[in-house]
């Protein structure tokens, strides 16, 4: 039984990924999707991030490994999509968009699958190619790009019953959304730093007082 | 207890600390310069320096002479420095060793009499501040800034030989106040004036005016242009026009090519190979471009070059005034070590002012110093410009020792990994190559020896390599069939 769901929805996801318009609305409304698949997914996408950092064939790869942080890449793979997940979700709240959360993690993590196969295909292929071939496997990660944003695009218009326009502009509020999330973490935080150090240097010159 | 551990490694790291900061370099001597470069990622490595101070060249040298301050230096290939000391009006000559051979203020003619100019003044030194001794003609060229002319000297006895004055026929606005000159071998003189934004002068070897020479174009500074696209003609008018930056000094190598540099911060580039229609064709194809600091903060902590040395072999010092150091980059505008520095201990620089080759020496003037430094090249040093010397005129074998007698000095210099592989790669030992290319991080040369390393395994297993083709076309093509098939039946239902 339990098998057979997971089969049903490992269908559906690959349903979504070449008919999204289709697959998205049969996982908003008939409970097709799943957050635990959308979440094995990212979190492929954030390994897959660290793998091609270090693995691209040195022809293609021009990070510098030495000082390579794969905790720092894995979390800020990861938090980019869930920062527009969140972002995305308070601009369409306000903006009539059907869609809840689940939905957008859902479609936001599934249309990521594409993207993270054809990147693993081109970290691998990276190691058996010359300079002049680097074209080649560069269209092909164009393509692995393209697919993840037309399959987010559709995705997110059935999930908000959106047209495409207001899709659009959604989604450039999403980015000032997102923007101001930052923005209000960075202030949240290096504030907590400041009231830390206020309280430590409190503390230590109660010590001193005392003493 | 663990307290104690603590304390005992404490005294153990303030103990060793000096010893860390007097450690020798690679190649077993101390050197009182610190040196670098930079690698593919634009970090600057350790490396050891290439030179290190041989002699000094001060007043004790001159026999009785003042100094009071070098400007510039050119030498002679028999080995004589000739040093000008702008204050003291005089251009004093030593040997390579440092030995006083004569010292020029009073211009005598070949008779031992001292020149009478038309208004029957004695033709002195009057503020000198640049100097060129050309070999084909044996003649020293004096840049007499002060007077506004240049004098031409024999260049073995020194005495008269003829007096350049501003050209009739000069164009433009620039001053004639030559300051710093080379002659190229049919006796083109290029001089520079300082603060003229019309180019290098260059005349024809009788003194008469050829043209400007060279163009020095001003970085694009986009506020600056946005401002000007906004502003009407009128406003245009009042605005401060932006000129051309002034080329500060000149060298000149075995080909004919002038070298300029600029020190001016409005400029786009630093240092420029002039071909003879005055574009810049330096090569700029190292880890970074020819501009010597690249870790600035502002665009005025910019190296500011005063002067450059050519050798015949493409490799070029330029002086730093700012920070006091000198770089060294090869024909192809890679740098091969920066070292030196500004301050008051032994063997650093106040204001360095002049530069030149001395064989494979360095003469470095310093203007409040008043002194030269000779340099000599350490055993990194050496073997780093031998390498490129053999490399520039294609002796592969010997530059490949070279190379690897430096790795054992310096395992950052990326240049030595590249020359070793680009070596193995025209022995077509690719793998070898392939290693080398990877440690000195160029993936162009790499891309090559993988070409050939895969071209290599693929034949070698050519049997699997088509199997395997082989079975991927037919699995396409019978699963096509089996496509086929269905589809025809689905139709004919």
């Amino acid at each position: 039984m339990q098998s057979e769901i997971v089969k049903e929805k490992m269908y559906y996801l690959r349903y979504a990924l070449f008919h999204p318009f289709d697959g998205f609305y049969e996982i908003k409304y008939r409970k097709k999707g799943s957050t635990l698949i959308a979440t094995i997914i990212l979190i492929l996408y954030g390994i897959i991030k660290c793998i091609s950092y270090q693995y691209t064939g040195f022809i293609m790869n021009f990070n510098a490994i030495f000082e390579m942080n794969s905790v720092s890449i894995f979390i800020s793979a990861l938090s980019l999509i869930i920062l527009f997940t969140v972002s995305n979700w308070t601009v369409t709240t306000l903006f009539n968009g059907k869609g809840n959360m689940r939905d957008i993690y859902i479609v936001s993590c599934y249309s990521l699958l594409p993207m993270v196969l054809i990147n693993a295909f081109t970290v691998f292929a990276s190691n058996f190619i010359i300079k002049e071939e680097v074209i080649i496997l560069k269209s092909i990660q164009g393509i692995g790009a393209a697919w993840f944003v037309f399959v987010l695009l559709a995705g997110l218009c059935i999930i908000h019953e959106y047209s495409f326009a207001v899709n659009i502009r959604t989604l450039l509020a999403t980015a000032v959304a997102a923007f101001i999330i930052v923005f209000l973490g960075i202030l949240f935080f290096s504030l907590l730093e400041r009231m830390y150090y206020f309280i430590s240097s409190v503390a230590q010159e109660m010590i001193r007082r005392i003493h | 207890m663990k307290k104690k551990i603590l304390l005992i490694l404490l005294v153990f790291m303030f103990a060793s600390a000096p010893v860390i900061a007097l450690a020798e370099e690679a190649d077993g001597t101390s050197y009182a310069f610190d040196g670098y470069t930079y690698d593919w990622w634009k970090n600057a490595v350790e490396s050891p320096a290439a030179f290190q101070v041989d002699r000094v060249i001060s007043e004790d040298n001159m026999e009785g002479i003042k100094v009071q301050g070098m400007n510039d230096v050119c030498t002679s290939k028999d080995g004589r420095i000739f040093l000008v000391d702008t204050l003291e009006n005089r251009v004093d000559i030593v040997d390579r060793d440092g030995n006083f051979i004569k010292s020029l203020k009073v211009i005598r003619d070949s008779r031992d009499k001292i020149v009478i100019d038309k208004t029957g003044a004695q033709l002195v030194l009057n503020a000198p501040e640049g100097v060129f001794f050309q070999e084909k003609n044996n003649e020293l060229y004096i840049a007499n800034t002060g007077a506004c002319k240049i004098v031409v000297l024999d260049g073995t006895n020194y005495t008269m030989k003829r007096v350049i004055e501003k050209p009739e026929n000069m164009a433009g606005v620039s001053e004639f106040k030559p300051s710093k000159l080379v002659v190229d071998n049919a006796g083109r003189i290029y001089v520079v004036v300082q603060s003229s934004y019309e180019g290098i002068l260059e005349l024809n070897p009788d003194g008469t005016f050829s043209r400007y020479f060279g163009v020095n174009s001003p970085a694009i500074n986009f506020l600056d242009y946005f401002w000007k696209t906004i502003s009407t003609d009128k406003q245009k008018e009042q605005m401060k026009k932006t000129f051309a930056p002034a080329f500060n000094n000149v060298a000149i190598d075995s080909e004919g090519f002038v070298y300029a540099v600029t020190y001016d911060a409005a400029a786009e580039h630093m240092v420029f190979r002039l071909n003879s229609g005055g574009k810049n064709v330096l090569r700029e194809e190292g880890n970074t471009l020819v501009t010597g600091d690249i870790h600035i903060r502002h665009r005025t902590d910019k190296s500011q070059f005063v002067d450059i040395a050519v050798t015949d072999y493409g490799t070029y010092a330029v002086i730093d005034k700012l920070k006091g150091r000198i770089f060294l980059y090869d024909f192809d505008g890679e740098l091969l070590n920066a070292f030196g520095s500004l301050g008051d201990t032994k063997e650093s620089f106040r204001m360095p002012s002049g530069i030149a080759w001395l064989g494979d020496h360095l003469v470095v003037t310093d203007s409040i110093l008043k002194c030269a430094y000779i340099l000599k090249p350490t055993d990194f040093g050496a073997a780093a410009l031998q390498a490129s010397e053999k490399y520039y005129y294609g002796q592969w074998d010997d530059a490949l020792a070279l190379f690897q007698d430096i790795l054992k000095m310096n395992a950052n210099y990326e240049i030595a990994y590249v020359g070793i592989g680009k070596n193995y790669l025209m022995k077509d030992e690719y793998k070898k190559a392939m290693y080398y290319f990877k440690l000195g991080n160029n993936r162009t040369f790499y891309s090559k020896a993988y070409n050939g390393y895969r071209g290599e395994v693929l034949q070698k297993h050519f049997g699997i390599v088509a199997a395997i083709f082989l079975i991927f076309i037919t699995s396409i093509i019978i699963s096509e069939v089996r496509y086929h098939k269905k589809e025809g039946g689905y139709h004919a239902e």
